[in-house]
């Protein structure tokens, strides 16, 4: 599993207080990274996505008809996966307006906002020294934060999200 | 495109989201497609360059101007090439056009459906400057027999993934208004607004308004790819939501519908009662005027009609505004309502089609009142 992908299962896991114990089946993930999301597009592109089995697997089929390297036992696993992590009843990643205001919210919505809600950012509480290894661990995971802005998301997660 | 293409693609796509577009929502960092947040609206009558939206299919191409050219083919007497300087020859024109995604609103569908789930904000005006598509075609001496213009970008697809082809009908690429731009807002055209030249169609869903133009093919036929057969079209009769429709049974969604979005106060918004708010935002209606807009404070049990800006022109929206006073504590539900030059208003329901296309419900938003 990717990281960027670990980190979306992740926070969706806090969002919708779900166990993580088990986890989703790493090696689909890894195929459809090789097959998706490391060729064509970003992975917000799917998580953005709200759509059952039978939705996916239309966007699955349709993507293996556009060239991506699927195969035909993987289909249906890959849908499954797919309408368990991104379906009608998770909520959707956040609207510009549910950031608080603040110095780095344009770099909250950019670089965070685009895998996940709000909701996640705002259930850890952290201080300083928990945001800074929050915000390490999603560039590690794959987040793009301009490392001139760092310390302003920093101080903008404490201030709006603190304890 | 090959993966080192794509990966050096994805690369700048990840620079310009860091730098130029940093205050933009990002729906998808690859292909670039970046949303604006009403706030930024809110600016003025005009979007800035950094601040519009950013739609597209597949990553930017490179493009240098210096072996760039322009192929005019197809059903005419004169095949074309033309360089920038070739471009530039002809009559220039400036038109203020507003220009919208056609799912702009895809994320409010329910249930929903698969696509770049834009809010509100994949909607922005500029001024664009270039020449009419028209005078290139009357050059190229188009023949009897065309019926549609065919518009392809230097932009190249992945894989087995359509190329990005779109037409508009042979009446509409000849309209005086119909242009090939190559400024916005007086600058040269950034690469994500399609550098060195896009087709702005003005009135329509601005998927016609191809970017990045290398070739213009004069037929007797529309594109036949996915991205006039079967994307960008509307069922043609209503369907019942979460209906899978055929595109045999589908045409072409063309003329924007009427539309207005809040800009400000934000959705959510605390003010003091008994403070006076100007509630403010854009109305705009493809190829007709809007004639009013009316607010709701009450969830649509009582309406008033609002002021319109002068700022105005063709297939441009109107900036309206009404100031109200927050009368006692509680929570508000304000409502936006816009009429146009053809009778039509906002509806208050959504009518569902597969693709999310032309959602234009009435805009709502919740206003606080804390004494």
């Amino acid at each position: 599993m990717s990281k960027v992908n670990l980190a979306i299962f992740f926070l969706i896991c806090a969002l919708a207080d779900i166990a993580c114990a088990q986890g989703p089946a790493a090696g689909i993930v890894q195929k459809m990274e090789a097959a998706c999301t490391r060729v064509c597009h970003g992975p917000s592109l799917i998580a953005q996505q709200r759509l059952d089995v039978a939705g996916w697997t239309r966007e699955v089929n349709k993507m293996v008809g556009w060239g991506a390297d699927i195969a035909g036992s993987d289909r249906e696993e890959l849908s499954r996966y797919l309408a368990e992590m991104f379906n009608n009843t998770r909520p959707r990643p956040s609207s510009a307006q549910a950031a608080p205001e603040g110095k780095a919210k344009n770099v909250f919505q950019t670089s965070c906002l685009g895998c996940h809600d709000v909701t996640p950012t705002a259930r850890i509480k952290a201080d300083r020294a928990g945001w800074m290894r929050v915000v390490e661990r999603m560039v590690n995971w794959g987040a793009y934060i301009p490392p001139e802005r760092k310390e302003d998301l920093i101080d903008y997660l404490v201030t709006n999200f603190t304890q | 495109m090959n993966r080192r293409d794509f990966a050096l693609s994805n690369a700048g796509f990840l620079l310009q989201a860091a730098t130029i577009k940093k205050d933009l929502i990002i729906r998808s960092e690859s292909p670039a497609d970046f949303e604006t947040p009403v706030q930024l609206l809110d600016k003025g009558w005009i979007t800035s360059n950094e601040d519009h939206y950013v739609r597209s299919h597949l990553p930017f191409p490179s493009v240098q101007l210096n072996n760039w050219n322009l192929a005019v083919e197809g059903e005419v007497n004169r095949s074309l090439k033309l360089t920038m300087p070739d471009m530039r020859a002809f009559n220039q024109v400036t038109r203020t056009v507003t220009l919208e995604c056609s799912g702009n609103g895809r994320a409010f569908a329910d249930p929903p459906v698969p696509g770049l789930q834009w809010e509100k904000g994949a909607v922005g005006t500029a001024r664009w400057t270039g020449i009419r598509l028209r005078d290139v075609l009357m050059k190229a001496q188009v023949k009897p027999a065309a019926k549609h213009v065919i518009l392809n970008g230097a932009d190249l697809p992945i894989r087995a993934v359509p190329d990005f082809v779109r037409s508009i009908p042979i009446e509409k690429a000849m309209h005086p208004d119909t242009m090939l731009a190559y400024r916005m807002n007086g600058d040269t055209i950034p690469i994500y607004h399609g550098f060195p030249l896009r087709l702005i169609v003005p009135g329509w869903e601005a998927a016609a308004s191809t970017k990045w133009i290398t070739n213009i093919r004069v037929s007797e036929a529309e594109a036949s790819g996915f991205f006039m057969q079967t994307a960008y079209r509307i069922p043609n009769r209503p369907v019942a939501p979460g209906t899978i429709v055929d595109p045999k049974d589908t045409v072409p969604y063309t003329a924007l519908n009427v539309k207005s979005i809040f800009t400000s106060p934000l959705d959510g918004a605390t003010v003091p009662i008994g403070s006076s708010i100007q509630l403010r935002g854009f109305a705009w209606a493809g190829e007709a005027d809007i004639t009013r807009v009316d607010v709701s404070t009450d969830a649509g049990r009582t309406w008033s009609i609002t002021v319109l800006d002068k700022d105005k022109a063709r297939y441009t929206w109107r900036r309206f505004r009404y100031l109200w006073r927050a009368p006692r504590a509680g929570s508000f539900v304000v409502m936006s309502r816009a009429t146009d030059s053809q009778g039509r208003t906002q509806p208050l329901a959504a009518s569902w089609n597969p693709s999310g296309y032309m959602y234009n419900v009435s805009d709502k938003i919740q206003i606080n009142v804390k004494g």
